[in-house]
């Protein structure tokens, strides 16, 4: 009888202030854990000490440890929290916005797009220079994902300018099958096995190589992107009961659709080209919080910013230091901890629906 | 407030599903958009509701032209209850109704109390108080056709529009439903399947067949067996009932 009770009236009415400093506390947790984990240990006091002095605290650290903690670990580790942080977002918006859980952030043919324009590069700039800077890659990834973006929109839009979400959803898979398809061809064809192994890793996603200066565009993408989403939260909301609902709720429902397609699009191409595509993060993290936290996108937004950058981050720490003197690919990583998590709330979700 | 649609035409791709449609409904009453499926009742809804543009003619509401209207501000002066509101997400009751205050809320989230007692009276009036804390999900029929009513009610609505609202429920749901609408005042527009329900809640009727306007004016006068045999193609007997005081319809093949 009580069980019931507790089954019929839901959880997470709360305020959002709660949950939201939890898990900011948890981040900046992770984030000096993660910062003294790797091939050499550093205890967590000598992180704190390394960063305060950065920071301009005037605690002395010594030159090796901040050479460590400031220099190597901490580009990766704040663009870990980003990218994480980028993709759990897009993932929010794109399945409020298409009413479909299994929206992702690269529902728009970004992943196939941007791995078909790095492969352009690694391959052809292989054959061609010799040759291929990082640098080449993620600009061949970007320009590839907006084409395909490009594309996914051209195909889906109606003649009256509607962009309807089941044709946005097909588009994506159409033009996703046939980025994907050239990617096969041309490393076939290539018969390069450096180039095909460099391909498969780069489609599992990496924050190998990430210095100061991609972080901190990582970082200012997403935060800016966190920021400006909130002024959806209501036209996010609105969405829940389908779009004539919304359009009485005084929501423009074409402009709204294209305004943050478009945006979560070139926020994926931006995050996409710098670490590759890492899949799971922006599927799960906001069915997650919505089980969690409730459906409404003043918290389902920032909440899911958190615990996408806090789960991102844990799995690059174990994706880099798991192996030591190997890295493992970063998406497979947040399948092997996301997919368990989510069977497990999953599975609670069921005993009491 | 007074709606004046004046010769509206409207379709999708090629085909016209309004033609030429003209209405009026006065301030304060309750009018019924009766029709057979198809005929238009939820297209015309729409259009009056402002979420589709008519391809000719216009709609007022109040001397001001509903399409020249920013929709926020249309939407803090009408609700519309949609046929089969339905959701996915797992929402109380009360977060449903909530929704119904995102017109007057601004861009960025502002305090988390806002409207606290537009959603409460809201709430009250829909008489789903005793329901604030429950999950839509686990709702009944009926019992979600009144939150949604509350919804619409947050949104301090001076027209509402109905979209067939009373499909799906019981008898008791259906009485209790459509009284709680006509205890509010405020004008009402709704598409009604049922000709008994319609005489009994309408002040006025509007009759649709094919997108035209067939037929308007006091429940009294629209509604006759002429009319019925006319646009639906059923015989019946419509008189005035003994025990109830109002018209009843009884068909016979």
């Amino acid at each position: 009888m009580h069980q019931q009770q507790t089954a019929v009236v839901s959880r997470g009415t709360a305020g959002t202030a709660a949950p939201f400093a939890l898990l900011t506390l948890l981040l900046l947790v992770t984030m000096i854990v993660a910062l003294g984990i790797g091939s050499v240990s550093i205890p967590i006091s000598t992180v704190t000490d390394v960063v305060l002095q950065r920071l301009g605290a005037g605690v002395d650290a010594s030159l090796l440890d901040d050479q460590i903690v400031w220099q190597l670990r901490m580009p990766r580790v704040l663009a870990a929290a980003a990218t994480g942080a980028g993709l759990a977002i897009c993932g929010a918006v794109l399945q409020s916005l298409t009413r479909n859980d299994l929206a992702d952030p690269y529902l728009l043919g970004i992943s196939g797009g941007a791995t078909a324009g790095a492969v352009s590069v690694i391959v052809l700039g292989v054959s061609v220079a010799g040759l291929v800077s990082a640098t080449m890659i993620t600009l061949g990834a970007f320009a590839g994902a907006l084409l395909a973006m490009v594309l996914v929109l051209a195909l889906a839009t109606g003649r009256s300018g509607a962009l309807p979400p089941s044709r946005t959803v097909l588009a994506g898979v159409a033009i996703g099958q046939i980025c994907a398809a050239y990617t096969s061809f041309v490393v076939i064809m290539s018969g390069d096995h450096d180039a095909a192994r460099r391909v498969l890793s780069w489609t599992l996603g990496s924050l190998a190589g990430i210095r100061w200066g991609s972080s901190l565009f990582l970082c200012c993408v997403a935060g800016l992107a966190v920021v400006l989403i909130m002024a959806f939260a209501s036209d996010l909301d609105a969405f829940a009961f389908g779009e004539s609902s919304a359009g009485s709720l005084g929501v423009s429902i074409t402009a709204t659709r294209w305004t943050l397609l478009i945006g979560s699009a070139l926020l994926t191409a931006s995050l996409v080209a710098f670490t590759g595509a890492i899949g799971f993060v922006g599927l799960v993290v906001p069915h997650v919080v919505r089980l969690v936290w409730g459906p409404l996108h003043r918290r389902l937004l920032p909440l899911s910013a958190l615990l996408g950058a806090i789960l991102l981050l844990w799995a690059d720490t174990i994706a880099r230091s798991l192996v030591s003197g190997q890295e493992i690919p970063i998406g497979v990583v947040t399948a092997v901890i996301g997919a368990p998590a989510f069977a497990w709330l999953l599975r609670r979700e069921g005993r009491d629906a | 407030m007074r709606v004046v649609v004046e010769g509206i035409d409207w379709g999708v791709e090629d085909l016209t599903i309004l033609h030429d449609v003209s209405a009026e409904f006065p301030a304060g009453s309750v009018t019924g958009l009766i029709g057979p499926n198809g005929s238009g009742k939820t297209s015309l809804l729409h259009v009056m509701a402002g979420l589709r543009r008519p391809t000719r003619g216009r709609v007022e509401v109040a001397d001001e032209a509903v399409h020249a209207w920013p929709s926020r501000v249309r939407a803090r002066r009408i609700a519309l209850l949609e046929q089969h509101a339905s959701t996915s997400l797992d929402l109380t009751v009360r977060q449903v109704v909530e929704l119904g205050r995102i017109p007057h809320r601004g861009r960025w989230p502002g305090r988390i109390d806002e409207g606290r007692s537009q959603i409460e009276a809201a709430l009250k009036q829909g008489r789903v108080d005793d329901l604030a804390d429950r999950r839509w999900q686990t709702l009944s029929g009926g019992e979600r056709q009144r939150v949604q009513l509350a919804r619409a009610l947050a949104q301090e609505p001076s027209l509402l529009m109905l979209d067939e609202p009373t499909n799906h429920l019981d008898l008791r749901h259906q009485i209790d439903f459509l009284s709680t609408v006509r205890g509010l005042g405020i004008t009402t527009i709704a598409a009604l399947h049922d000709l008994d329900l319609a005489a009994a809640f309408c002040d006025r009727l509007v009759v649709m067949r094919g997108g035209h306007v067939v037929g308007a004016g006091s429940t009294e006068e629209v509604l006759t067996s002429e009319l019925v045999q006319d646009v639906y193609g059923v015989r019946t007997t419509i008189e005035r009932h003994p025990r109830a005081d109002r018209l009843s319809v009884v068909w016979h093949g």
